[in-house]
């Protein structure tokens, strides 16, 4: 690597080098933006699918399992693509932020909405029982007792899908913005050093899954935990 | 203009074929190293030195962590930098395979894990070897019953193989994708691998329970 | 006394082909209370689940306090209930289960709150007023921050039993409640029953297997076998001189197996 010492030919190298840096944190960023938008959207979707998918109404199931096999059948980048070539034929065009955060999340929603409906399903038929013998209306039923319950057993099994959104996030390389893939290629390109900038994104990919998502989690799993685990009696 | 135009479906065919052709032979190869890898990186973390178990398991935890698009420039661009030149073929289909035998092995791991402590009690007490073990008694229990899981992603590396089109392999999306850009039609070509994906998913999930369930009749598992 | 307060017109239940209940007719009165004894698979935790609506019924009526549960007059005819008549009906009707199945992401109190609050609307101060009552009542006023998981078999079953009264039902329906604990905390949670028995206006309907208490607290006690009720009458004459054979049979064996 370059060193202050080695002036004349080192300043254009430093240069580069300085530029491709600062590029590249610049590419993080954008990285750890659209993973956040699209993990949003990814758990929004997933939540209401996966609650379609388990209804009691035959219709609405249908269009669950139809949401679910559509996004999971097809590959992401086919929707990514789809949302930015297709989509301007009809008229809808969008900004490359908004169908990187829609396709992305959407297509990790289908992944999520089937963690949903598993999770709802898994839970112990007692449960269901007590709540019917109590009288709970359906909704109150979901939200207050079935819920609670399905989301604490689902999160881990979200840990490791918000870490497949976010190297999902690498395909939007396709699609013309500058996230982290993009920028180490970018600066790999323009320096020759294709070791340096691919080993520095593969960690900061592998350190934004293991310090971000995965303490994220385990902070909710921790919350969503109460009862579950032998405490001290309060 | 029409919206839908069965002419440009006609036009695009030979292109998503040649695609296609490209896109299951990338599939089918880099599946077969992810199952013989997967497994003998499961087999490394049986290992009862710490630290061969050790490194194994954070490798496995590192490739699953990192994108494929990412892996797949690493491997293809930085031999170059060192005077070694990977075919962009080998080097697709190569780091496809690897990645998903850090996901396959997860999943052997949890099959090995799954088999009754007793059948190395009466192993041991048969005064069987540790290979023969291995193959005729404890792989045999934990790979039927994970059929699915390992049929899951093999359908999952399908999904993927678009990506190899970064390192100009003309799968089928690429090949989508440029007939699209040669004639300014996108619509039909890209629906059509969309649809494509969709419907190899759906026959190959049923091809995988199918052997699923043949797997656990034969062994007598269900 | 006018009306029974539980009736069984011509009950039937199938599972596919096989019958579990056959044309089940079963008259309880208010306050009553009475016991359901007989050999597995003989249709007598069925009966519970149908009068809580778990089950589907496939053919006859059951009434409660003179009003159909599982059908509603329409324009002069019987049809299937809707869903709207059947909650309103089942909130006559409370019942504890084998295995608890109390909520496990909530404190005992917590358990005893939610439906009074979520389902009859009371206000919170009252619904935690009315649950600590109860728990009171079950002897676990010291345990109303607990968690489930914190609690032994035994403290769970008097929380759901807790829980199932705070909705105030006029029937309360145990289904073998004793059979999933300790042998050593079966007592604890007779004694809550007992004690619901004496003090409180309520009808009460049994599935058990502890013959020593069913003699002892109920007014009748009925046999099922096959899916019928093989014989029913009060406890000192059918624990003592038993009609029918088959009930002597299962007695003996019973007994026998202490």
């Amino acid at each position: 690597m370059c060193r202050r010492s080695k002036a004349g030919s080192g300043t254009m190298n430093e240069f580069a080098l300085g530029f491709s840096v600062a590029a590249l944190a610049k590419g993080v960023f954008v990285t750890i933006l659209i993973t956040f938008g699209a993990s949003l959207v990814a758990i929004a979707f997933g939540l209401v699918i996966g609650l379609i998918r388990v209804s009691p109404r035959r219709p609405l199931r249908w269009f669950g399992i139809a949401y679910i096999e559509f996004f999971r059948g097809t590959s992401m980048l086919v929707q990514l693509y789809w949302w930015f070539f297709v989509l301007p034929i009809f008229g809808v065009t969008m900004s490359p932020w908004t169908v990187a955060i829609l396709g992305v999340g959407m297509n990790v929603s289908g992944y999520g909405a089937e963690l949903v409906r598993a999770a709802i399903q898994g839970v112990e038929r007692g449960q269901y029982e007590a709540s019917t013998a109590l009288n709970f209306p359906r909704l109150v039923m979901m939200r207050r007792i079935i819920l609670p319950q399905a989301i604490r057993a689902m999160l881990p099994a979200w840990g490791n899908l918000l870490i497949e959104l976010l190297k999902g996030t690498s395909l939007i390389f396709f699609i013309t913005i500058t996230e982290l893939t993009t920028a180490a290629k970018l600066a790999a390109d323009a320096t020759g050093n294709y070791l340096l900038f691919f080993a520095i994104a593969l960690f900061g990919y592998y350190l934004i899954a293991r310090l971000l998502i995965t303490p994220i989690v385990r902070w909710l799993e921790r919350r969503f935990s109460r009862g579950f685990v032998r405490e001290l009696p309060i | 203009m029409n919206i839908w135009d069965w002419y440009y479906v006609w036009e695009a065919l030979p292109y998503l074929y040649r695609g296609a052709v490209i896109t299951v032979q990338a599939t089918l190869i880099a599946f077969a190293i992810a199952l013989v890898l997967g497994l003998a990186f499961a087999l490394i973390r049986q290992s009862n030195n710490r630290l061969v178990n050790g490194a194994m398991a954070e490798t496995v935890e590192f490739i699953r962590s990192t994108p494929l698009l990412l892996q797949i420039f690493f491997v293809y661009f930085v031999g170059p930098q060192f005077g070694i030149v990977i075919p962009a073929w080998v080097a697709g289909i190569g780091v496809l395979g690897i990645h998903y035998a850090a996901y396959c092995s997860e999943v052997y791991r949890a099959g090995i894990e799954a088999v009754d402590g007793g059948q190395w009690e009466a192993s041991i007490a048969l005064n069987l070897s540790r290979s023969r073990t291995w193959s005729r008694i404890i792989l045999p229990q934990a790979i039927p019953p994970i059929v699915p899981g390992l049929g899951n992603y093999f359908i999952g590396m399908f999904k993927d193989t678009p990506i190899l089109a970064a390192i100009a392999i003309l799968e089928m999306l690429q090949q989508a994708k440029n007939f699209g850009a040669e004639n300014y039609r996108y619509i039909e070509a890209i629906t059509m691998a969309g649809a494509f994906y969709l419907v190899f998913s759906l026959i190959a999930s049923a091809i995988v329970q199918a052997v699923s369930f043949w797997l656990n009749r034969r062994y007598h598992l269900q | 006394m006018s009306e029974p307060m539980v009736r069984f017109e011509n009950v039937t239940k199938r599972y596919g082909a096989l019958t579990v209940l056959d044309e089940l007719n079963l008259d309880i009165e208010r306050n009553e209370k009475v016991s359901i004894i007989g050999p597995s698979g003989s249709g007598k935790t069925t009966v519970l689940r149908m009068l809580m609506t778990l089950e589907k019924i496939n053919d006859g009526v059951i009434w409660v306090e003179g009003e159909p549960m599982t059908h509603e007059q329409k324009n002069g005819a019987m049809v299937p209930a809707s869903d709207r008549h059947l909650r309103r009906v089942r909130g006559k009707v409370g019942m504890v289960f084998q295995h608890f199945n109390l909520f496990p992401h909530m404190t005992a109190l917590q358990n005893c709150m939610e439906a009074p609050v979520s389902v009859l609307g009371l206000p919170k101060g009252e619904a935690e007023e009315r649950s600590a009552e109860l728990l009171d009542m079950v002897g676990l006023g010291d345990k109303k921050g607990h968690y489930p998981i914190q609690l032994s078999g035994g403290q769970k079953q008097r929380v759901a039993i807790a829980r199932a009264l705070a909705m105030r039902p006029k029937v309360m329906l145990f289904d073998e409640v004793t059979s999933a604990l300790d042998p050593e905390l079966v007592g604890e949670v007779l004694n809550v029953i007992r004690q619901l028995g004496s003090e409180h206006d309520l009808t009460m309907l049994m599935v058990t297997h502890q013959m020593g208490f069913a003699k002892e607290f109920s007014d009748r006690v009925c046999f099922f076998y096959g899916g019928k009720i093989a014989e029913q009458g009060p406890p000192d004459k059918l624990f003592n001189e038993p009609d029918n054979e088959r009930t002597r049979q299962f007695l003996s064996a019973v007994l026998e197996a202490g």
